[in-house]
């Protein structure tokens, strides 16, 4: 019945512009006005295009990760954004974690939490190491 | 940096296996299993993949909209899925909703409305603008 239509993701947000800057700035990635006032789409590399919308203080970040960024150089990356301010989450029931906060569980690939300025979890994760759509 | 990332969106579910049987009987998806435990694909008609993962009695909904399907008849859409035994969310903030509970965005917006599916994650039919 929803099978053909153009389905998009989204999530909320405190606050579209410290969102924005996070996004783009530290993220690097490629951000657009949406149709009305504090709306944004967030462009991925895979082609989709993730609404992000803004509930001020009602909004609630998800416990669950919220978007995934595969990535060819895990380490690199971690520590790339470290240097940008990042900080990564530890979560001990969810596998060794390395220094860096890279999580590693059997055939999962290793994976480094961390939150968008509005409490969002996002993830980095091994590109080779499945997952792979 | 994560420009080109081929990123994709996920939400968590309680069971897979209970929120799999809505997406592809009720919504219609296509769905794929991603081994590792339960993870399931759903892949949309614009190419992308949003991963769902099993997080038994720890998972929560969020209170925001996890999945968004704009449609050319919004009113056939909830009426089709309503006999498939969906029923709409009434958000009073968000607007008067009429019978059918679709809410009419006016200027600030699509006509919209939502649904959630068996773990209570928050999903919404809209009237396609395009």
């Amino acid at each position: 019945m929803l099978g053909d239509t153009t389905a998009f993701s989204s999530f909320s947000v405190d606050d579209t512009g410290a969102a924005r800057t996070f996004y783009e700035d530290v993220l690097g990635l490629e951000v657009t006005d949406g149709p009305m006032e504090g709306l944004l789409g967030v462009r991925l590399g895979s082609g989709a295009t993730v609404m992000v919308y803004e509930k001020g203080e009602g909004h609630q970040p998800a416990s669950f990760t919220v978007l995934h960024f595969p990535v060819a150089d895990l380490p690199g990356t971690v520590d790339a954004l470290a240097a940008k301010g990042v900080t990564f989450e530890r979560y001990p029931d969810l596998g060794e974690i390395d220094e860096r906060g890279i999580h590693s569980a059997g055939e999962g690939p290793g994976i480094a939490w961390f939150t968008d300025p509005a409490g969002n979890v996002m993830a980095v994760l091994a590109a080779d190491e499945g997952l792979g759509f | 940096m994560l420009r080109d990332s081929k990123a994709f969106s996920g939400f968590s579910v309680d069971d897979t296996a209970t929120a799999r049987t809505f997406y592809e009987d009720v919504l219609g998806l296509e769905v794929s299993d991603e081994g590792m435990g339960g993870l399931i694909g759903l892949h949309l008609a614009t190419g992308a993949v949003v991963l769902v993962y099993p997080k038994g009695e720890a998972h929560r909904p969020a209170t925001f909209t996890v999945l968004n399907f704009p449609v050319d008849d919004l009113q056939a859409a909830v009426d089709g899925l309503a006999a498939k035994g969906v029923t709409f969310e009434r958000h009073p903030e968000l607007g008067a909703a009429d019978d059918r509970g679709i809410h009419r965005g006016g200027d600030a917006g699509p006509d919209i409305a939502w649904f959630t599916d068996p773990a209570g994650n928050v999903m919404a039919v809209m009237a396609d603008a395009a």
